[in-house]
């Protein structure tokens, strides 16, 4: 593996969290559009996160938690 | 901006901003205590505690700040604070070091001569599979992947509300995504989704 794709996927996490400075940003990005290996493992790390997210954030809360806050809250001295 | 923790108490003002505007964040914060609790009876009483405390607190969050992270800070230090001193236990950080990088990726690849197959067979994974994933994980790695991935949390807010440095950060999240991906694949290899 070349020295720039071993950068890229070290620096990837970042990259897709979101946390890269806009010029370290450029540059990665740059890289992954011309070398289709390191682009498809990040489109898979992006893949896990979004699915981590979609799957794990869509329960229902139980409607007699609802009132029991609201309950709560109507009858506390508050703020 | 004036201050507004002279309030006085149950100022009808802040009580309705706090209803237009926290309550609705309930089913975030209900699912976040759910696998930070990993169970439903805990996670009521965890959201419970978090909602009278940011209530109690609301006069001393600054209008104009970052909302959800103020009261995900409340909930993460209910866990640690209240719910995991109740079990006698500290956080745990604590977990296999030796799962390889791209343990997921490695594994999936070769199985389909379509490029990119390795994420769609990701697709096939359901849902509550993905949940008892993440809430295999210890709790420090738990944590860190939830408030980032599920919460969308920066490094910066996540360090305030863990209150450990972003390198700790960065170290957790990169361990516990390690730890989910095998933690995925072994889910998956159990279901028969690959072989």
């Amino acid at each position: 593996m070349k020295a720039e794709c071993e950068q890229t996927l070290r620096e990837i996490e970042r990259f897709l969290d979101g946390e890269m400075q806009e010029d370290e940003r450029t540059s990665l990005d740059g890289h992954l559009k011309d070398c289709s290996p390191c682009m498809e493992r990040a489109d898979f790390k992006r893949h896990l996160k979004e699915l981590i997210a979609s799957s794990c954030g869509c329960d229902e809360v139980p409607p007699e938690l609802r009132e029991r806050v609201q309950r709560m809250i109507a009858h506390d001295p508050g703020p | 901006m004036t201050r507004s923790a002279e309030v006085v108490p149950a100022d009808p003002v802040l009580r309705e901003r706090f209803e237009r505007e926290v309550m609705p964040l309930m089913p975030g914060l209900y699912g976040a205590a759910l696998r930070m609790t990993r169970n439903p009876s805990d996670a009521e009483d965890l959201v419970q505690e978090t909602y009278l405390r940011a209530f109690r607190g609301f006069a001393g969050f600054q209008e104009g700040t970052n909302l959800k992270a103020w009261i995900y800070r409340i909930l993460t230090n209910s866990f640690i604070n209240t719910y995991r001193k109740k079990q006698r236990e500290p956080v745990t950080v604590e977990g296999p070091d030796d799962i390889e990088e791209w343990y997921l990726y490695d594994r999936l690849g070769g199985r389909h001569v379509e490029p990119s197959a390795e994420a769609e067979v990701l697709d096939t994974i359901p849902d509550e599979a993905v949940k008892a994933a993440l809430e295999s994980l210890p709790e420090g790695f738990r944590l860190a992947v939830l408030l980032a991935d599920v919460e969308g949390f920066s490094y910066k807010e996540m360090a305030q509300m863990l209150d450990i440095p972003i390198g700790t950060v960065m170290s957790r999240l990169h361990r516990g995504r390690k730890a989910l991906e095998k933690a995925l694949w072994d889910t998956a290899q159990e279901r028969g989704i690959v072989k």
